[in-house]
């Protein structure tokens, strides 16, 4: 325990040398918001669920809040890159904080078709984020199990 | 705690991004259950992770990090993983990236995750660069 410890210490060192260089912090916590973001995935799943091609939903944020969840539960936030990462470095990065990049999609719709209600299955589609990180040198990602917070610090 | 990334400019929630669908970032459209083929891709969804092997042929490391993840499979480390599950168990060291390992050994220990299709071990199998794919054993864990 204390050599993981001393690991995750010395990670905090080599991440803080980040900062001299001007660049900002990505937190390894998260906000007291991420119930709220829970609801509000739910609710765009809901609004989403009524129609028979939904958008990829996003919710969430990703800033200075303990979490405590189970395996499965996923929300997602936004990171921003400097100008001289490529979009497969910003994934080597992400990755290596125990982050994924994704969209959601539900697994299902209702829809009404001719009068019936019916339930439709969602087509899986590629993930690729190419064309969010040319535009706003961002991906949405979401965590992991392997995402390092205060709950796992507690049992490590 | 914070840690500070290189590279990373900010981390914020998406409510300040435009809406996806226009620039085509869009779910698949609905299909009905009657309709489904073996051959058709469906979200796979909440469950429990799947974890696999991939080895690459030919393949850098970030590159292979970019195919797995337009698949919806994430980096995956069983180990910790199955141990963080369990109340009170000893926590074997987590593994993040897997750079270093990649570099030796030219695979990946992956998951599922709710983004993959229902035929992700297939379309990781097509997938360019992909040589092999296999399951993670329950003998995986024991050192």
């Amino acid at each position: 325990m204390a050599d993981k410890v001393e690991e995750l210490e010395e990670q905090r060192e080599y991440y803080s040398e980040g900062k001299d260089n001007g660049r900002r912090y990505l937190s390894g916590r998260l906000p007291l918001t991420l119930l709220l973001a829970l609801v509000l995935a739910l609710v765009v799943f809901g609004i989403f669920g009524q129609s028979p091609q939904a958008t990829n939903s996003v919710a969430g944020s990703c800033e200075d809040t303990p979490r405590s969840y189970p395996l499965g539960f996923y929300t997602t936030c936004d990171v921003t890159f400097a100008s001289y990462v490529s979009y497969e470095q910003a994934i080597h990065i992400v990755t290596n904080l125990g982050l994924q990049p994704s969209l959601f999609c539900p697994t299902s719709s209702a829809a009404t078709i001719n009068g019936q209600h019916l339930t439709l299955l969602t087509r899986w589609r590629p993930l690729s984020q190419q064309a969010i990180f040319q535009r706003w040198h961002s991906l949405l990602v979401y965590l992991t199990p392997l995402t390092i917070d205060d709950a796992l610090l507690g049992r490590i | 705690m914070q840690y500070y990334t290189p590279g990373v400019v900010a981390l914020h929630s998406f409510a300040n991004l435009p809406n996806f669908a226009d620039i085509g970032y869009t779910c698949g459209p609905g299909i009905l259950r009657s309709a489904v083929t073996p051959t058709t891709p469906l979200v796979l969804g909440d469950g429990p992770p799947i974890y696999s092997r991939v080895a690459f042929q030919l393949v850098p490391y970030d590159e292979a990090l970019a195919k797995i993840t337009n698949l919806g499979i994430r980096l995956a480390d069983p180990c910790f993983e199955t141990a963080y599950q369990t109340p009170n168990a000893q926590l074997p060291p987590l593994v993040q990236g897997q750079e270093a390992p990649f570099s030796v050994t030219h695979t990946l220990v992956v998951a599922t995750s709710h983004a993959a299709s229902t035929l992700w071990r297939s379309q990781l199998r097509a997938t360019p660069g992909v040589s092999k794919v296999t399951s993670v054993s329950a003998s995986y864990c024991v050192p």
